[in-house]
């Protein structure tokens, strides 16, 4: 009997233990919440600041990145994009991954940049993104707006993905050419072939070509532009990219 | 009116043509003859024969005695040969060839009916938007032989082309591709004859189908004899060498026109802005040229598919299916869409 107590009481000891190791860890977690939202502009309110923070951490925990909102006054000169990459860096993180929406309310401008594998998953949609968010910002709808990009810059799911992909004319354009190609195909030649020429009931040897008039009248010329591709290169590290406007 | 029957030397049965002996064969006795066999026995036998006072003007009659077994059988208004139906016995009415009815030239069948069908299902199953009930077996069992009548055409053809030359060329200075395009006028005068142009002289049969199972190999072509004619529809024509003269003159002008455009120097493209071209010594000679015929009818519209009974080659009209053709390409356009779609997503393009 004082055997199968004294067992009892360890393992409660045990359990103990590790309940209130796992609580002070989680305790501990929350406390490393980093901050997401710099609102330099005070475009936000305190209980708006918050539901976005909270957001951007639901975000950011769930992929595994950095997921950041800047707005500032003004940006003395420098380009948005610079000030979003150093923004990012100081605040989000210098190898991993994540996205940073900076807006400057003097010169109204507003960038859009994603890093590492966020930016793999966005690289199409990033003016998509910028502009679409920019439109809340136009409309003074900062807090909407900045939830917006929260939706937005998660990886869209299969069906969205889909959805994505319809509202881009590409494959629009395949679908069209390839079942005109097939559907011209099958339906061409539904008589059959005119194999008649004009030798078909020539008289061999019989034509006489009795004269032949060839008068240089004039030259004529065209220019056209060739439209000549840009290709930028891209740094080493993390790949990233940015996307900048005006709201 | 006279009907004219050939008859096996061996056992006096009817002998009709035989496709793939390209002799006269007796289906009952298997006995063949070569044409001049049985010419010589029909002089000797002549008998069997009404003989018809040619030079007395009758009335086209549309009726006839069948000699083998004396029904009274009508016959369609241009026919020249035919059976009997009630006894399938073939029949040459001789007076729808002779006089001006008369054929100077024959190309006697090489395609059998059994190769017309087999044709026929070959070329319908290669049409995928036809209806699916032309696709069976019953629809071909209307396919039928004919001897069409045609008029063979001998002329020369003269005159001149004019237009534009151009020859251009091409080539990248920086960013920008510069062509260069050479203008010349450009003049032919030229001749040329051209031999046994054919045009059918039947208002049943379409031209411009006619046009398409063309041309007819004119080593096949023999002198008219009413024996060929022995198993087989023929008809007489209803539209006259001059008629049909109307509807070569194009095709001859545009024959050299054609000719003339690739003569002299040769330019990239050309525009032809005039030309005249005339047609002149026109000869015409009477055919019988082989045929099968078969007319669909599909929602009240005619659709005619034929095959040279020589070489054949096939020509049609395929009727189609209209709700077919609009289902098939819009499930095609959506099923390549959503694959489209799908796929880039699956593959992370978007």
């Amino acid at each position: 009997m004082e055997y199968i107590n004294r067992t009892l009481a360890k393992f409660l000891t045990l359990f103990l233990v590790s309940t209130l190791l796992s609580l002070t860890s989680t305790v501990y977690a929350q406390e490393a919440v980093k901050q997401r939202v710099f609102d330099e502009a005070e475009l936000l309110s305190d209980s708006e600041k918050d539901s976005l923070q909270a957001e951007l951490d639901k975000i950011s925990r769930e992929f595994d990145a950095d997921f950041i909102v800047a707005t500032k006054k003004k940006l003395d000169g420098v380009s948005i994009q610079y000030f979003a990459n150093q923004f990012f860096e100081q605040h989000g993180n210098k190898q991993g991954s994540g996205a940073i929406i900076a807006i400057s309310m003097a010169e109204r401008d507003i960038n859009f940049t994603a890093f590492g594998k966020i930016y793999d998953q966005q690289k199409r949609r990033l003016d998509t993104i910028r502009a679409s968010v920019g439109k809340f910002m136009t409309a003074k709808r900062y807090h909407a707006g900045f939830m917006h990009f929260a939706e937005q810059v998660r990886p869209p799911g299969f069906f969205r993905k889909v959805a994505i992909i319809a509202g881009y004319w590409q494959p629009w354009v395949f679908a069209l050419v390839l079942t005109a190609i097939v559907v011209g195909f099958l339906a061409y030649n539904h008589k059959g072939s005119i194999t008649v020429g004009s030798s078909t009931y020539a008289v061999p040897g019989a034509f006489e070509l009795i004269s032949s008039e060839d008068r240089y009248l004039r030259t004529t010329t065209t220019r056209t532009k060739i439209s000549s591709s840009k290709s930028s290169g891209g740094g080493g590290g993390r790949s990233s990219g940015g996307s900048s406007g005006k709201f | 009116m006279s009907v004219k029957v050939y008859y096996c030397k061996t056992c006096a049965a009817p002998i009709a043509f035989n496709i793939k002996e390209q002799k006269w064969k007796c289906d009952y006795c298997d006995s063949e003859f070569a044409k001049d066999e049985i010419e010589e026995k029909e002089a000797s036998e002549s008998g069997l024969e009404v003989v018809e006072d040619l030079s007395v003007k009758m009335p086209e009659l549309d009726e006839y005695r069948c000699n083998a077994c004396g029904a009274r059988i009508l016959t369609e208004g241009n026919a020249a040969a035919t059976f009997c139906i009630y006894c399938r016995n073939p029949s040459v009415i001789k007076s729808r060839f002779s006089g001006e009815f008369h054929p100077r030239y024959v190309i006697p069948f090489k395609v059998t009916q059994k190769e017309a069908k087999e044709t026929y299902f070959t070329w319908i199953k290669k049409r995928f938007f036809a209806p699916n009930e032309f696709k069976t077996a019953k629809e071909v069992d209307n396919i039928r032989g004919l001897y069409a009548p045609y008029w063979l055409f001998d002329c020369r053809a003269s005159g001149f082309i004019q237009g534009e030359g151009r020859n251009s060329k091409s080539w990248r200075s920086g960013d920008y591709r510069v062509t260069e395009t050479q203008h010349y006028f450009i003049r032919r005068v030229g001749s040329s004859a051209y031999e046994k142009i054919p045009v059918d002289g039947s208002k049943s049969l379409p031209d411009e189908l006619m046009e398409g199972i063309e041309p007819f190999d004119y080593i096949g072509l023999k002198d008219f004899a009413l024996e060929y004619m022995s198993g087989y529809l023929a008809e007489k024509y209803d539209v006259d060498e001059n008629k049909a003269s109307r509807v070569m003159q194009p095709r001859a002008q545009k024959f050299l026109r054609t000719t003339l455009e690739g003569s002299g120097q040769h330019y990239q493209s050309v525009t032809i802005s005039s030309s005249n071209i005339n047609v002149n010594s026109i000869k015409a000679a009477y055919a019988m040229l082989p045929i099968y015929v078969l007319t669909n009818v599909y929602k009240g519209k005619k659709h005619t598919f034929i095959i040279n009974g020589q070489t054949g080659k096939t020509y049609g009209e395929t009727p189609f299916d209209k709700q077919k053709f609009v289902l098939f390409t819009l499930g095609l356009f959506l099923t390549t869409f959503l694959v489209t779609a799908t796929g880039g997503a699956i593959l992370g393009i978007y």
